[in-house]
């Protein structure tokens, strides 16, 4: 239960964040409910058909609450979680493999939205949008990546939580 | 046992393509331009955008104690707008009057105001929209223009009971594009289309104008109410710079806005009346 409080937490600190920082910030462009997802996927011990169900459903609700979209983050979202779990069977879960492991989703979720935006024609970007679409998510979500996963470490000792490492 | 494993590798590709095409088609098919929300999503979105709205009232608290300065210049401000308001309302018995003359019902520029607060901005980096605190029980439609008091910012892209997104134009997505006029004098006008916004220059361009005026710089940028979204009039932003093509045939006009897409905060929708 614990774990999808913190994903819905995260989910809305998305939102609220962006009344924070500018509209078209350099830097602070945030994925938290990815990232809450990625940092989350160790405490789903043998429970990767919930982790798949957790990560589609909070893309969903992107996809509504956000976006004006439908599916398209449900989906993705679903994709990352695929990747996320294969990630997982060759890195540790560990700090700074954490700032390596954000990098790479960030940069696959920017890419595969990017790609999947152009093919379906909902919108048109240019490659400098792209770019800038993963130069400026990279600084915010490592750090609340990093201040999640020692949030869950704390959890983890105080609740006795299951966790693969 | 080989060729076994060639099969399953080739089995593999053509499930991966078929998944793939199955999600391209269902994207596409469910995410078709001007859809209305269904209940649930509109359930989902007003309940939600509840908790966020709830949970940001301490930051605008927070925001409200540095804004204080603000409030002072705005104050000084409001009584030059006094001032205004008595040209303004001496215009509109004018145009009552006009109307009255030449027996017309209504005008493009007919509208009421409804101010929103923004709950978010531009989540998920690719939509250049921002949601708003009201919705159908409020009275707003999709198309409905939106403003701040430094000119148009966008329209209203979709609406749900209790809030809407409104998609901005600085959006890259070059389909919708605007009937815009640029006041040369004082009853005199240039018009265009709006082409586009370069995020780079921070501009917006109004390409192919074929007239041969001269356009000077600081010219008002409005819109000319010529579609069904925007009403007539509403400032956009003013002229920055002119150039040629090579055939010396056409014009494209840059222009700035004096809206600070980057910290908006509070809009009004400019929703239309039924009579107009």
């Amino acid at each position: 239960m614990i774990y999808f409080i913190i994903v819905f937490i995260s989910f809305l600190l998305e939102g609220l964040i962006t009344n924070i920082f500018s509209l078209n910030s350099l830097f602070f462009q945030n994925c938290f409910t990815l990232v809450s997802l990625l940092v989350l996927y160790p405490y789903f011990y043998h429970k990767t058909k919930t982790f798949y169900i957790t990560a589609f459903i909070a893309g969903m609700f992107l996809d509504i609450t956000y976006m004006n979209t439908v599916f398209l983050h449900g989906l993705i979202f679903l994709a990352l979680a695929f990747l996320i779990q294969y990630l997982y069977v060759y890195i540790s879960s560990h700090a700074l493999n954490l700032v390596f492991l954000i990098s790479i989703v960030i940069i696959a979720f920017r890419t595969l939205t990017y790609f999947i935006l152009i093919v379906i024609g909902v919108r048109s970007f240019s490659f400098l949008t792209y770019a800038r679409s993963i130069t400026s998510s990279l600084l915010i979500n490592i750090i609340y990546g990093l201040i999640l996963y020692w949030i869950m470490e704390f959890l983890k000792k105080k609740l006795n939580l299951t966790k693969i490492d | 046992m080989y060729k076994q494993k060639k099969w399953d590798m080739r089995h593999l590709v053509v499930v991966f393509l078929i998944v793939l095409l199955l999600f391209l088609v269902i994207v596409t098919v469910v995410n078709k331009k001007d859809r209305n929300l269904s209940y649930p999503e509109k359930v989902i979105k007003d309940t939600t955008l509840l908790v966020v709205k709830t949970l940001k009232k301490p930051f605008d608290l927070l925001q409200g104690k540095v804004t204080d300065k603000k409030l002072k210049e705005l104050k000084e401000k409001a009584k030059q707008v006094d001032s205004m308001q008595a040209k303004y309302d001496e215009a509109l018995k004018d145009i009552k009057d006009l109307k009255e003359l030449v027996e017309l019902n209504s005008t493009l520029r007919e509208n009421s105001y409804l101010n929103a607060t923004v709950v978010s901005r531009n989540v998920g980096y690719w939509n250049q929209y921002i949601t708003i605190d009201k919705g159908k029980k409020n009275g707003v439609e999709v198309g409905y223009a939106v403003v701040t008091s430094a000119g148009l910012i966008g329209k209203i892209e979709s609406v749900s009971n209790f809030n809407s997104t409104v998609k901005l134009l600085t959006s890259e997505d070059v389909s919708d594009k605007i009937s815009v006029k640029i006041k040369v004098s004082d009853d005199d006008y240039v018009y265009g289309l709006l082409n586009g916004y370069n995020s780079k220059t921070k501009k917006f361009q109004i390409e192919g104008i074929a007239e041969n005026k001269e356009i000077p710089a600081d010219s008002l940028v409005t819109t000319t109410g010529l579609s069904n979204d925007f009403p007539s009039g509403v400032l956009i932003g003013k002229v920055d710079s002119i150039s040629k093509d090579h055939f010396d045939l056409a014009s494209t006009v840059s222009f700035k806005s004096e809206v600070d897409f980057e910290k908006i905060s509070y809009v009004t929708i400019l929703k239309k009346d039924a009579t107009s």
